[in-house]
């Protein structure tokens, strides 16, 4: 009797277990997201480095995502762990048969994400910057290659159609060239060259450039058997490099994250997609009339009306676990815009400023970043920058200065409440978050 | 002939504006006083000296070490200043913490900003910019190892751990 007791006693415990699992986050919380665009990188490594080791379905993208702000942050060191976890898991072509299983009859996203190719490329993108920074070109140039090959099977077959990202091309051609392999390089820059007419110059300053924040992916088509991705834009048309006070260089985006995804999607795993989903709806079709005759079949013609009721309920259910939802998962911390070139710049110690330009050429102050006394070397040297909002100066309100993150912690958008009572604060120039806060991209189950 | 009073009538009326005016006051929402937000970025090149120095940032001379209460933040070379780290906790890559990392370690941020990583931050950031120009850095260090150790345990000697020792060649 007792036995029993215990033994059913561990059963609920058990089915308390598994519930509480899978209720369970899969990822850190809004507020992680929120700190990292608005530049609070140290609440956003807080919330999210619970995850890093959390063996869950969203395991990759909790890493891609702690690599970008550990890289946000400057850290570069820890940023190499969470990146090449994520890229491992991106690149694994075998899924867990019950995940499979599940997501082939039900929602996409009950398997473990392994990113849209555009994703494992900036994987490998920013794996190559961080080996690039520490002079080891051999690992780099691994790495960029890695990314180079991470879409090439996704490639559309319009005329046209970018064969890689140019940028990592270049980068690519950079390291054969810091390994004195000339002729390869040349190859890449070639290469760069054909899909951005842009020049390659010489110099021992190389800068990769990223402004705005990546796309997001929008459930569209029938019971959201489609997906579409969501450009988001910061306003940022250009940049300008300036050192010492003096203007180096006016740059532009080569590479748009989110044109170069959308181009991916018209392609044959696309094609893949929409029949998945098609055929989705009608084997749910199919379940909702099969087990509404099967019951009333079952029920002999005694009770109709329950024989009815009944049916219609076990159709339902049949019904609703043969679903068609795609997978809107996406490492959302990327930036939009991509933009690599060399500079020249005597050795020794520069003042480094990056300013950022909207279309009709005014500078958008929030996002100006200044690097004083950068040290530049003879040889190589590796400048990166992805502007945070509002991170290198300080906010003004009727005289009274606040600092930054201080005031954008508290997680609200567009208008933050001001110091005094019925006071709200306009932000001009938001991150896209801000304004484009209301497409869904986060899955909830 | 029935007489109403004027009093009472414009009591009515004014009880039914103050209702009215009561209904559209609930209905209505104040409208929030609104203040635009400015941002005042940095300039394109800072405006004083440098004030703090570290591996990898242009140097200080005659620096002394952080721990003693100066403005040297390089990584120690010299046993005795390595000590004075170690005893108050102070990490760095090679001791206890993962190299580059920028403070964003189980230690916390760098110990100029009140943490206990003693890494160099990497250029281009925004901890970089504020230890070089001295924005938000606080020595909490100098104080707890002048409480351990007193003020008589300053030998001049390692005050100047970039000056050539005051007692050096004497005997």
């Amino acid at each position: 009797m007792k036995f029993m007791q215990m033994r059913k006693g561990s059963m609920y415990a058990a089915a308390v277990g598994l519930l509480a699992a899978g209720c369970a986050p899969l990822g850190p919380p809004r507020e992680a997201a929120t700190a990292f665009y608005a530049g609070d990188y140290r609440t956003a490594f807080t919330l999210t480095t619970p995850f890093e080791t959390e063996f869950n379905r969203d395991f990759a993208l909790n890493n891609a995502k702690l690599g970008s702000i550990y890289i946000g942050a400057g850290a570069y060191g820890p940023a190499m762990s969470p990146l090449r976890r994520a890229g491992k898991v991106m690149e694994r072509t075998k899924t867990a048969w019950g995940n499979a299983f599940f997501s082939a009859i039900s929602r996409e996203d009950t398997k473990e994400y392994k990113g849209d190719p555009f994703e494992r490329v900036m994987c490998h993108y920013y794996r190559g910057l961080l080996h690039y920074r520490k002079g080891d070109y051999d690992a780099a140039l691994a790495a960029f290659r890695r990314a180079l090959d991470a879409d090439k099977d996704t490639m559309s077959d319009e005329p046209g159609a970018a064969a890689g990202l140019p940028v990592v091309h270049y980068l690519v051609g950079r390291c054969y060239e810091m390994r004195g392999e000339h002729d390869s390089a040349e190859t890449h820059y070639n290469r760069f060259t054909a899909i951005t007419k842009a020049k390659v110059e010489p110099g021992n300053v190389l800068c990769a450039i990223e402004w705005g924040d990546g796309p997001l992916k929008r459930r569209t088509g029938v019971s959201d058997c489609m997906v579409e991705i969501v450009p988001r834009s910061c306003g940022i048309a250009s940049a300008r490099i300036v050192v010492d006070g003096v203007e180096k260089a006016r740059v532009y985006p080569q590479v748009s994250l989110a044109a170069h995804a959308a181009q991916h999607t018209q392609t044959s795993a696309s094609a893949i997609q929409v029949a998945k989903g098609i055929t989705k709806q009608v084997v749910r079709a199919l379940a909702f009339a099969g087990v509404l005759t099967a019951v009333l079949v079952c029920s002999h013609g005694q009770d109709v009306g329950a024989g009815l009721a009944a049916g219609t309920g076990a159709a339902l259910v049949a019904g609703m676990l043969v679903r068609a939802e795609r997978d809107v998962r996406i490492w959302d911390f990327l930036p939009d815009a991509l933009t690599v070139g060399t500079l020249e710049i005597p050795a020794g110690y520069h003042h480094v400023a990056l300013c950022y330009y909207d279309a009709a050429g005014n500078e958008l102050v929030e996002w100006r970043q200044v690097f004083y006394h950068y040290p530049v070397d003879r040889r190589d040297t590796l400048i990166y920058a992805r502007p945070a909002y509002c991170r290198f100066g300080t906010f003004i309100i009727e005289g009274e200065t606040l600092d930054g993150p201080a005031l954008l912690r508290d997680g609200r958008y567009r208008v933050v409440p001001g110091p005094e009572p019925d006071t709200e604060l306009l932000y001009p120039n938001p991150p896209a978050l801000w304004r484009e806060n209301n497409v869904e991209n986060i899955t909830i189950l | 002939m029935s007489r109403t009073s004027p009093f009472s009538d414009r009591a009515a009326r004014a009880v039914a504006c103050g209702i009215v005016a009561l209904l559209l006051g609930a209905c209505t929402d104040v409208p929030a006083r609104q203040q635009l937000v400015r941002f005042q970025p940095l300039p394109l090149a800072p405006a004083g000296e440098i004030q703090y120095c570290f591996d990898g940032s242009p140097p200080l001379s005659d620096a002394t070490p952080f721990v003693f209460g100066g403005r040297d933040l390089s990584i120690p070379t010299k046993p005795d200043v390595a000590a004075a780290y170690k005893e108050l906790g102070v990490v760095w890559a090679g001791n206890g913490c993962v190299p580059d990392a920028n403070g964003y370690t189980i230690h916390g941020p760098h110990v100029a900003f009140g943490g206990l990583c003693l890494d160099p931050p990497p250029p281009g950031t925004k901890e970089y910019n504020d230890i070089v120009m001295g924005v938000g850095v606080t020595n909490t260090l100098y104080p707890q190892w002048r409480q351990r150790h007193g003020q008589a345990a300053m030998a001049p000697a390692i005050l100047h751990e970039g000056m050539p020792r005051m007692n050096k060649g004497k005997k």
